[in-house]
């Protein structure tokens, strides 16, 4: 008896992965974005299906390539990819390059290539292990100046866990940076406050701003700075960024919110949620 | 026979007219060129008719001979295998089968024909004779049916030869 492995389809490309393999003249064809196509591409597979999208199919390699059949209403055990390798050409060369590691999971089919032109493309087609594309997809980082990148299936590999990880990092870093200014700011060091603000009006255009006096300074916030003050109490960690006014007994001073007293509560309680998450 | 040309790799093979635009017969024809490095077979043209036969004369020279035959599943084709100049690449009639050699010439790039050009052949065709040619970057397979000339590029053929298998039963599905 032949025992045929349903396969789900999928198409792999960088950090995107799409359900089906589209078929055009019975074959899967090979349609670049990068680099060109002089010579004969090679055959990827021919599909009992003429024109369309194949969703669920049967695979068989015969003596002149890949063969694919579909069949809709098997439940899939595998998963059969085409994986559009590429490294980007004239005008994209900071943006990655896309290449997979094949290790013994997968077993390799076909593949077809560019001959020449600006960047270049290699298409594989493979039968792999189900969530083995969303495992390679997950890994790869699409943004300019990432370098180019080639991945390996890391059956371990938890994208929601990195990202948590990452969050992390990034909170205790935050932590520290708060720390540092807070320090800083105490110790006036290096245009570094600590002030509390009170609503007043501005002298001049009467609009609403925030400022601390002093008997020979007035400290206005930046209203253009990402933070405002909320509330009257709260205490802030500022620098100061422009003096407008510099007379011998008296400075009007610009200054930016860096830090409130209160987001390191909410900082180590994010670190600790994210904590308690990671286990 | 009918007499079809194929001129360059990759093109479709066409039906060669034994006359000029006035009516006056063509009297010969040649596979290959002149030259160092190079051969040039030249194969008369003799008889009257509207059909086309090939003979051997008994000191060996192939003539095409005009006249009134019946219908020939076969047929005669002048194949020029060399595509683009490329120092690399190779050109020949590639995988041939039920294809009958009759007379060749050679090809070649450069004055001194040192630089790899390839064969010109007249031929007879058989039905269900096969071949493949290269051009500079490509490859095709042409296929005659005893009726018309089919072209396919190697992908193509490939797979329409699986879809073929499978149907028969062949093939490892995984």
């Amino acid at each position: 008896m032949v025992v045929r492995t349903a396969h789900l389809t999928l198409t792999l490309r960088g950090d995107s992965v799409t359900e089906g393999i589209a078929i055009a003249d019975g074959q899967i064809q090979f349609s670049p974005q990068w680099g060109m196509i002089r010579g004969n591409p090679g055959m990827l597979a021919s599909a009992s299906l003429q024109h369309g999208e194949l969703d669920t199919v049967h695979v068989a390699v015969t003596a002149s390539g890949v063969a694919l059949v579909p069949c809709e209403d098997a439940h899939p055990q595998k998963e059969l990819v085409l994986v559009l390798q590429y490294y980007t050409g004239c005008g994209a060369k900071r943006w990655p390059s896309f290449h997979v590691e094949f290790g013994p999971e997968v077993k390799i089919l076909s593949r077809a290539g560019t001959s020449g032109g600006s960047g270049g493309e290699d298409w594989v087609l493979v039968s792999a292990p189900l969530g083995w594309t969303e495992n390679i997809a997950g890994q790869f980082v699409d943004g300019r100046d990432e370098g180019d990148q080639t991945i390996a299936y890391r059956p371990s590999f938890d994208r929601k866990r990195e990202a948590t990880e990452q969050e992390l990092a990034e909170a205790r870093d935050e932590l520290a940076d708060f720390d540092q200014v807070w320090q800083m700011a105490i110790a006036k060091e290096d245009d570094y406050l600590i002030l509390s603000f009170r609503q007043s009006t501005h002298p001049k255009t009467g609009d609403r701003q925030w400022e601390y006096t002093t008997p020979t300074t007035k400290y206005v916030v930046n209203q253009h700075g990402e933070d405002q003050p909320e509330s009257e109490e709260e205490r802030w960690a500022c620098q100061k960024i422009r003096v407008l006014v510099n007379k011998p007994r008296f400075q009007l001073v610009v200054v930016d919110l860096i830090y409130r007293e209160s987001d390191r509560n909410e900082i180590s309680a994010e670190i600790k949620e994210l904590e308690s998450r990671l286990g | 026979m009918k007499l079809f040309e194929i001129g360059s790799p990759g093109n479709m093979p066409a039906e060669v007219r034994l006359s000029s635009d006035d009516g006056t017969p063509v009297k010969s024809i040649s596979v290959g060129s002149s030259g160092r490095g190079r051969s040039e077979g030249i194969i008369p043209i003799v008889g009257e008719g509207a059909g086309l036969s090939a003979k051997k004369t008994e000191k060996g020279v192939v003539i095409l001979v005009r006249g009134e035959f019946g219908d020939e599943e076969r047929c005669l084709v002048i194949i020029d295998s060399v595509g683009g100049y490329d120092r690399h690449r190779s050109y020949e009639i590639f995988d041939a089968s039920g294809i009958e050699t009759l007379v060749s010439g050679t090809h070649a790039f450069g004055d001194a024909g040192r630089v790899n050009g390839g064969e010109e052949v007249l031929a007879i065709a058989k039905p269900g004779a096969t071949f493949r040619l290269n051009s500079k970057y490509a490859s095709h397979w042409y296929a005659w049916d005893g009726k018309e000339w089919s072209m396919e590029t190697p992908e193509a053929r490939k797979a329409r030869l699986a879809l073929e298998e499978i149907e028969k039963g062949g093939g490892e599905w995984l």
